[in-house]
């Protein structure tokens, strides 16, 4: 089935983070224990999965050419071009679910908000999520697709994030030369990492 | 130039690189590095962008209520990112296609929130823009070495001329995520080893 | 510092009056530029493909406006039938579109009436490994065998499935036929060296199987009965 083939895609052949290089500096910075990996993937699932379907209900109804038919008519609305206004009302859109889902976390668990911390208000700065919204625009996906694209992209990306930080802490016991320590052994994990992704492409679905 | 000036416009060249020491704008430095016309382009954006949101910000940073700090900042980091996209689909039509999405991704570029937050909501215009100018030659200098070896060996082309003869085999790998992922991971080990303070303590 | 409500407010919203001026304006004054550069590279696409300019050649947007409009006819043809209906009008952007939905009843297909050099051109898509390759095929009058096809946009690997821009790729299908003496659909893209019928195979690309293999199957799609392929099978021309 068509949406299922979309989250295998996003989530493995197409993985945010080590195919397209977007979420990076969170993936970086927090890989460092499987726990907090665990909590910022988990976030970053549920951002994913509701902003990009509701940025395509955005973008198809209200930003590209035509889009305001259902309000000002199918003739009128076909000269009206906001699709340039495409970056910022996404961002304005990512932000505020953030935001929301922040006090929403808050109020219903505040276990959950404590152990994600500052990693919450971060997402929003993530250029996973930005990017979703607009590979979701370039491939022209309708409302079902975005939602499955953006939990699959989201679920890769957690997969990614916590195999790293397994990684990592595992890396921890092993000698590395001090220049490579941190950061350095790092990106070469990463790249290995990735190259294990690569076998994906060979899947035909 | 003085001392500080001389800080503040070189020191992200080496010892303050945002990219191999603060871990900023790693997104873009692999995504956009197959080859240098594109990693150029990108690094003039870049610039384009740090260097005017570090001077709006800075001029407004006393103005800028608390609540609304972040998004304020990201209103005016958007604004700039879709006049460089529009210029490029204007004036560079040919590269904007390979930039893709990536030229709108620079407003969450950790770097240009990074400094927006570290330097130009505490100091002023003139000196926020020189700092946006450092950390982007400091980008684009991590850029261009990246895209200069994933260029020449993973196509054996520079700027999309060819360079190496027949007798090599492009390897495939530099074009691809892994190839950018080791490039970075050496380049930041040639640099510590060379700077031995910037090495990480466990 | 304390700002009072009123001044938060204020401020949010000059803020968003200073921006979406500033946007607004740059967006509308390039707007004419930027359409024309799509417009300039469609041109240029199809110009190529067609045979009609060098494979290097850029012309100005005039000297490409008139050598599109003196040689190049606009048909619409009806999908289920293959019968010509009339003039037509390529909108690339609005046919993808339709096309999610099925394909539409007609379509718009590009006529090079140059003598000497007269063609039919098609835009085609399908999915590559990474991106969906959108690109134009030639066909030869006798609506069989492929004159040239170009990828005039993709998101393939560099180096990889991206030397489908690449001479040695392109070059291969100049006098290949889509269909054998059986009117069965023989166009494929093989393995590198495991070309059979070489007639309607070409060489894929090593490393990049997947893009390789995507090409020819966009190309079965595309002329088979339920999308272009009526009209080449029918009498009209």
């Amino acid at each position: 089935m068509e949406l299922i083939n979309i989250f295998i895609q996003s989530a493995f052949i197409e993985n945010m983070a080590l195919a397209f290089f977007l979420g990076m500096c969170s993936f970086l910075a927090v890989s460092k224990k499987v726990e907090t990996a665990v909590g910022l993937g988990a976030a970053v699932v549920f951002v994913l999965g509701i902003t990009t379907p509701l940025n395509n209900l955005i973008y198809e109804n209200l930003l590209r050419e035509g889009g305001l038919s259902w309000l000002l008519g199918a003739e009128k609305a076909a000269e009206i071009d906001l699709e340039f206004l495409a970056v910022i009302a996404f961002i304005a859109t990512i932000a505020a679910t953030v935001q929301i889902v922040e006090m929403a976390i808050d109020k219903f668990s505040p276990a959950l908000y404590g152990a994600l911390g500052v990693f919450l208000p971060l997402i929003a700065v993530n250029c996973a999520i930005l990017g979703g919204s607009l590979f979701m625009v370039q491939r022209e996906y309708n409302i079902a697709e975005s939602a499955v694209f953006g939990l699959g992209a989201g679920f890769g990306f957690m997969l990614a994030i916590v195999a790293l930080a397994a990684i990592r802490e595992k890396l921890k016991y092993s000698n590395i030369p001090a220049s490579l320590r941190g950061l350095g052994i790092t990106f070469i994990t990463t790249g290995l990492m990735a190259m294990g992704f690569i076998i994906f492409g060979g899947i035909k679905l | 130039m003085n001392a500080e000036t001389k800080n503040v416009l070189l020191g992200p060249i080496h010892l303050k690189n945002p990219i191999t020491l603060h871990v900023l704008g790693i997104c873009s430095a692999l995504a956009v590095t197959a080859n240098l016309e594109t990693a150029f382009v990108m690094s003039g954006a870049l610039t384009f962008v740090l260097v005017g949101s570090n001077f709006v910000i800075s001029l407004l940073r006393n103005k800028i209520p608390g609540s609304i700090r972040v998004i304020t900042q990201l209103t005016i980091i958007a604004s700039l990112v879709i006049v460089t996209d529009q210029l490029l689909k204007a004036y560079l039509f040919d590269v904007s296609k390979q930039l893709s999405v990536f030229v709108g991704l620079i407003v969450t570029n950790c770097i240009v929130m990074g400094r927006a937050e570290a330097f130009a909501m505490g100091n002023p215009p003139g000196k926020s823009a020189l700092d946006g100018l450092g950390n982007s030659i400091g980008y684009a200098v991590i850029l261009i070495i990246v895209a200069f070896f994933r260029e020449l060996l993973g196509s054996g082309k520079l700027m999309g001329a060819q360079v190496l003869g027949d007798w090599y085999e492009p390897n495939g790998l530099m074009v691809m995520s892994p190839g950018a992922f080791f490039l970075v991971g050496l380049i930041i080990w040639a640099q510590r080893s060379f700077s031995q303070e910037l090495n990480e303590n466990e | 510092m304390e700002f009072s409500n009123k001044y938060i407010l204020g401020f949010a919203l000059i803020l968003c009056l200073v921006c979406s001026l500033v946007v607004s304006t740059t967006a509308v004054l390039l707007k004419d530029k930027q359409e024309a550069n799509i417009k300039l590279d469609t041109q240029i696409q199809i110009l190529r493909v067609a045979g009609l300019i060098g494979a290097t050649e850029k012309p100005s947007v005039d000297e490409a406006d008139k050598l599109y409009t003196e040689n190049i006819e606009e048909l619409s043809v009806d999908t289920a039938s293959g019968n010509i209906l009339g003039p037509g009008k390529l909108n690339s952007k609005l046919f993808i579109k339709a096309v999610k939905e099925g394909m539409p009843e007609n379509y718009t297909m590009l006529k090079v009436t140059t003598p000497g050099k007269e063609s039919y051109v098609f835009l085609v898509w399908g999915g590559g490994l990474w991106s969906t390759m959108y690109g134009y095929i030639a066909l030869e009058p006798d609506k069989n065998t492929v004159k040239g096809l170009t990828f005039y946009t993709h998101g393939e690997t560099p180096g990889l499935g991206g030397e489908i821009d690449s001479d040695y790729f392109k070059d291969q299908w100049p006098g290949k036929k889509l269909f054998d003496a059986d009117g069965v659909m023989q166009i494929d893209v093989m393995k590198k060296g495991k070309v059979k019928l070489a007639e309607h195979q070409v060489d894929g690309i090593s490393g990049a199987t997947i893009t390789s293999v995507a090409v020819g199957e966009l190309l079965q799609k595309w002329f088979n009965g339920s999308h272009y392929g009526k009209f080449l099978t029918s009498e009209a021309e």
